[in-house]
């Protein structure tokens, strides 16, 4: 400090150090030193003062050339993530954020050379001239003090000692010669510091001044660059995008005159959708003990009528009515106190639904009727055709007609009776034919059941008799059949052809067997043996009449002429014959011993009376009986005889299949390969035989095979078949936590209350797996058992709802787990 | 099975909601078994029991649905709370976690249960006076202000659980006959229709006298 205020009364620029001086260490010379060494000082702290700001412009440049880079990236994203479905836009931004990428690097490369160098250039200076100076003082300082001790050593010599005093002198003589040098080293220090400090200094400055230009002459040049390649097509596309913008302004400006003059007394536009026939908010009364009203969004499309919540995007819309065909629309009841209600009324429940005014309840029953009476007519005529289409068609016959209610009542109740009741709805009571499904229809794809069906070849023909577009399908024997055949195939009865139609009935599970079939792989089947020539009965055809058509069908599936080669054929029924005598007396001592205290029983004797025996038809479903009333007296009492019984009647059961045939069908089972477990059953394998101590279902609903479960429940299989274990199908599926298939086995009323050989239902088992979903399933099952009403049970739409709820959820995920596995051994098969 | 006590004016779904382990199971098999089990293992899916009682003459059954407060353990939600009118909101009042997550449970009845829906605060395991974590007062003050009924039960020792069902089904009961004056007698049962107006024993003309 003192330093530095005595150097505030120097001159600016020290006076030159004479030499003479320096050697004589004068005090001129000292005041000289000293005011050259706070001349430095001064020089020092200024330059530090400058390192610091340039070490700050160094961070704030990085700051800047890193934010930079940052926005950079962000205008890319920004342009990946909303601009990228504009081609124009998208060039643009490219050009843009290139020029931000060209700017970012001019920058850094600006900042690197020019910053850094001056710091670099300006503490090098400090490092190299000043330390020097510093030093060499340091050392002048020493010698100065050497030289003072030197000195008053020499003074003090007294004179009595001459050769002191000779000493001394010499002492003092080297002393002040290395004095003398190390001071001229120190001006030379000095006085080369103040020369190299001009033009370094003033060079270190200049960097910075040089880099600047070169900077801003390198950013012209690119800029010129690019504005002649680039700015114009950008100011065009900003142009371009500005007057759109503007009409776009202009037109929203018009938007008001949208909104309708009545609001709420008409639908308010097309339906986007095609398939849609009308849409629009309406409330639902719930069907709950508080009857609340909740507005939902509904749409009629195709046959249904769907509802869906206001705020939830991504929520599947709920299926109200499955099939409007079957339904009535009326006015509501007069004790609904409410204005503008219809309602739409089902054989087993009815719905009150309110529109927002009486004209909108006016559009909606209209609606409704429309495709009511599209449906019905569709039956007779071509049904394919988009709702729209035949609603306009049949807008005339709707008005015309002056009661449209009671027109739609008779003719549905007319045409619907003729579909036969699912055949398990006459085994298990407590299912009401409407309870049928309408869960999990394959939700991956977009398309219907019907066009499904429809894209597998063969299906566009009829499997029988070839005719075009045929919409009716067997659902066990898995081929798509003309009206005409179908009419065959129904007076087979239900244990020989299941028929549905592809357009009015619901397809659940059972669209997994006929996507898995279809007639071409059946046909293949059934008419493997088919002679070249003379084929009797003679096959039909397009204008075959119905009993060349019944002759031809009866052949092909009842006697299974063309299935089996001829000789085989023969053998086969004669030892059919007897084992059916066989099993008649079998099944009589069976019965005696029958334990009537489970519901088993019942089932097996509904098993009974739905399959009558008939002589004529060799493989008819009660084949099968003899093996189920053998184990069920072994669930009975339980004994080792009884399992000698069964052994006895094991291999007899099989001994006129082809020895490997139960692996076939075993291995069938297991992944889930229908057309051969249908070629085994074509070729008499008795679905309901018990090898190596199971059954076909039982292998299928373990390996969580849907569509083999199904075709083997469509074809005869008995549902609650105990295997050696005395375990149901349903055991097994609890036990692997097969939710799809406990559901299935569920809708199919298997009864879930049988008690394996420890003693165990299928609700333990899955209790110990913790399966909560298929707990669940079975106590929801339970508790409408136990209201025991057969009409109207309260229990029914809520079983309905949580099979549907779990079956789907199952599904998803059963798709997630197989799309994730593929996704993998697609990785693997990259690795 | 077949237990034919179907003679009833009205059915009710009443279901049971709360974090695992504050006493659901037991609530549930004290009031409809006079049952209660101290090493109840955690309820896997849903469980039902039935019980039926007389509110102002009227025989009303109550279906209770009892499902795992643990995640994992759940299967449904959505049909869980479908045509449910009433529900009892359980917490046990020696965890206050269990009290905290009253909140989250609210929440779930508002997602998914009709808006009518009565609801029950119940502060179970009253019996654990030395445990004691949520003071009653508190409680109450809160069922007030969500309007909830408030009470607090043990399922252990009995206190309170036949009240606390007594009281929702009479409030249900209220809620329903009140609505339902003059509209829907022809008893359609509305397909799922969680109230049925009794099957033809007796027509439901009386309902109104208390309107």
């Amino acid at each position: 400090m003192t330093v530095s205020n005595s150097g505030l009364a120097m001159p600016a620029m020290p006076p030159k150090i004479d030499f003479s001086e320096a050697i004589q260490d004068s005090p001129r010379f000292r005041t000289a030193v000293l005011q050259h060494s706070a001349y430095f000082n001064r020089l020092e702290n200024r330059l530090n003062e400058m390192l610091r700001h340039i070490t700050a412009l160094i961070d704030y440049s990085k700051n800047y050339v890193n934010t930079f880079y940052k926005l950079t990236v962000s205008v890319n994203q920004l342009c990946e993530e909303s601009f990228s479905d504009n081609p124009v836009a998208t060039a643009s931004f490219q050009a843009l954020s290139e020029a931000y990428a060209h700017t970012v690097s001019l920058f850094r490369t600006y900042y690197d050379h020019s910053n850094v160098v001056l710091y670099t250039k300006l503490s090098n200076f400090i490092k190299n001239e000043l330390a020097k100076v510093t030093e060499s003082r340091a050392h002048f300082d020493n010698m100065s003090q050497s030289m003072d001790e030197a000195l008053a050593k020499n003074a003090s010599i007294s004179r009595q000692k001459p050769v002191d005093a000779a000493d001394g002198r010499n002492a003092l003589t080297a002393v002040g010669a290395c004095f003398a040098h190390t001071t001229l080293d120190y001006v030379a220090h000095i006085n080369i510091a103040h020369a190299h400090k001009d033009h370094m200094i003033l060079d270190a400055l200049w960097t910075l001044v040089r880099e600047s230009s070169a900077f801003f002459s390198k950013g012209h040049a690119t800029f010129d660059e690019w504005t002649a390649s680039d700015n114009g097509s950008v100011a065009d596309t900003i142009q371009t995008f500005g007057a759109k913008s503007k009409l776009i302004e202009r037109k929203m400006q018009d938007v008001h005159s949208l909104v309708p003059k009545e609001m709420f007394q008409h639908p308010s536009g097309m339906p986007i959708d095609p398939d849609v026939m009308m849409e629009g908010y309406l409330y639902k009364r719930s069907s709950n003990a508080f009857k609340t009203w909740n507005r939902r969004w509904f749409q009629i499309k195709d046959k249904q009528l769907l509802y869906s919540h206001r705020s939830n995007d991504s929520e599947l819309p709920t299926v109200m009515e499955e099939n409007l065909r079957i339904c009535l629309v009326r006015p509501a009841p007069s004790n609904v106190d409410r204005v503008g209600c219809f309602e739409l009324v089902t054989p087993t429940r009815h719905h009150i639904l309110q529109a927002d005014s009486e004209s909108l309840c006016n559009d909606w029953m209209r609606a409704l009727q429309r495709t009511i009476l599209a449906l019905h007519e569709g039956d007779t005529n071509d049904v394919s055709v988009s709702p729209r289409n035949k609603t306009t068609g049949s807008n005339t016959t709707t008005n015309s007609t002056p009661s449209a209610a009671d027109f739609d009542i008779t003719k549905g109740r007319s045409v619907s009776d003729p579909v036969p009741n699912s055949e398990f709805a006459s085994s298990s009571p407590s299912l009401t034919p409407s309870t049928t499904l309408s869960s999990s229809a394959p939700s991956a794809s977009t398309l219907t059941p019907f066009e499904q069906i429809r894209r597998i070849a063969g299906n566009e023909l009829c499997a029988d008799c070839g005719t075009r577009d045929p919409k009716w399908v067997s659902i066990n024997l898995g081929v798509i059949l003309c009206i005409e055949c179908s009419g065959v195939h129904r007076s087979l009865g239900v244990q020989m052809s299941k028929v549905r139609s592809m357009t009015m009935d619901s397809l659940d599970n059972e669209l997994h067997v006929i996507l898995a079939l279809g007639n071409v792989k059946v046909n293949e089947i059934f008419l493997e043996h088919l002679p070249a020539t003379d084929v009797i009965p003679p096959p039909a055809h397009q204008n075959s009449t119905r009993p060349v058509r019944e002759a031809w069908i009866k052949a092909k599936y009842v006697e299974r002429r063309f299935a089996v080669a001829e000789d085989e054929r023969a053998r086969s029924s004669a030892t059919n014959r007897q084992e059916h005598l066989k099993q008649k007396v079998n099944v009589g001592g069976a019965g005696m011993s029958m334990n009537k205290s489970s519901s088993y029983a019942d089932v097996q004797e509904a098993d009974l009376n739905s399959y009558p025996h008939n002589d004529a038809d060799p493989w008819s479903a009660d084949v099968s009986i003899p093996i189920t009333p053998a184990s069920k007296r072994i669930s009975a009492c339980g004994s080792e005889t009884a399992l000698d019984t069964l052994s006895i009647a094991g291999p007899a059961s099989s001994s006129h299949q082809i020895p490997n045939e139960w692996d076939v069908v075993k291995s069938a089972c297991e992944s889930g390969d229908i057309p051969r477990l249908l070629r085994a059953h074509a070729h008499g394998f008795d679905l309901n035989s018990l090898h190596s101590g199971t059954t076909a279902l039982h292998i299928a609903t373990k390996h969580g095979q849907t569509a083999a479960v199904e075709f083997l429940l469509q074809n005869g299989a008995k549902i609650n078949m105990l295997d050696e274990k005395l375990n149901t199908a349903m055991h097994l599926a609890a036990q692997e936590g097969h939710t799809l298939q406990v559901c299935q086995l569920v809708k199919r009323g298997a009864d879930n209350n049988l008690a394996n050989v420890d003693s165990k239902t299928p609700l333990d088992i899955a209790m110990e797996g913790t399966h909560a979903d298929i707990v669940t399933l079975f106590r929801v099952t339970k508790m409408r058992n136990e209201f025991n009403a057969d009409f109207n049970n309260p229990m029914d739409e809520t079983v309905e709802v949580v099979i549907s709820d779990i079956a789907r959820r199952a599904a998803d995920e059963k798709e997630q787990q197989k799309s994730k596995l593929s996704s993998l051994s697609n990785e693997h098969e990259n690795q | 099975m077949g237990s034919r006590d179907d003679e009833y004016d009205y059915l009710f779904k009443v279901v049971l909601i709360g974090d695992s382990g504050v006493g659901k199971s037991n609530l549930l098999s004290r009031f409809t078994r006079n049952e209660f089990n101290l090493e109840s293992k955690s309820t896997i899916g849903v469980e039902f029991a039935t019980r039926s009682i007389s509110v102002e003459g009227k025989t009303v059954k109550a279906q209770i649905w009892d499902t795992a407060g643990q995640e994992r353990y759940r299967a449904i939600t959505s049909a869980y709370y479908r045509g449910a009118v009433g529900a009892l909101l359980v917490y046990d009042i020696a965890k206050h976690v269990t009290y905290e997550n009253v909140e989250r449970w609210l929440k779930e009845l508002r997602d998914h249960a009709d808006q009518n829906i009565v609801i029950m605060l119940v502060g179970n395991k009253s019996d654990l006076r030395h445990l004691r974590a949520v003071p009653t007062d508190e409680a109450k003050i809160y069922a007030e202000r969500n309007q909830l009924s408030f009470i607090e039960t043990s399922a252990l020792d009995s206190t309170n659980v036949e009240a606390a069902f007594t009281n929702i089904l009479t409030e249900i009961y209220k809620s329903v006959s009140n609505k339902h004056v003059g509209s829907d007698r022809q008893g359609y049962g509305g397909g799922s229709g969680t109230i049925i107006p009794a099957p033809p024993t007796e027509p439901p003309k009386k309902q109104c006298c208390n309107s």
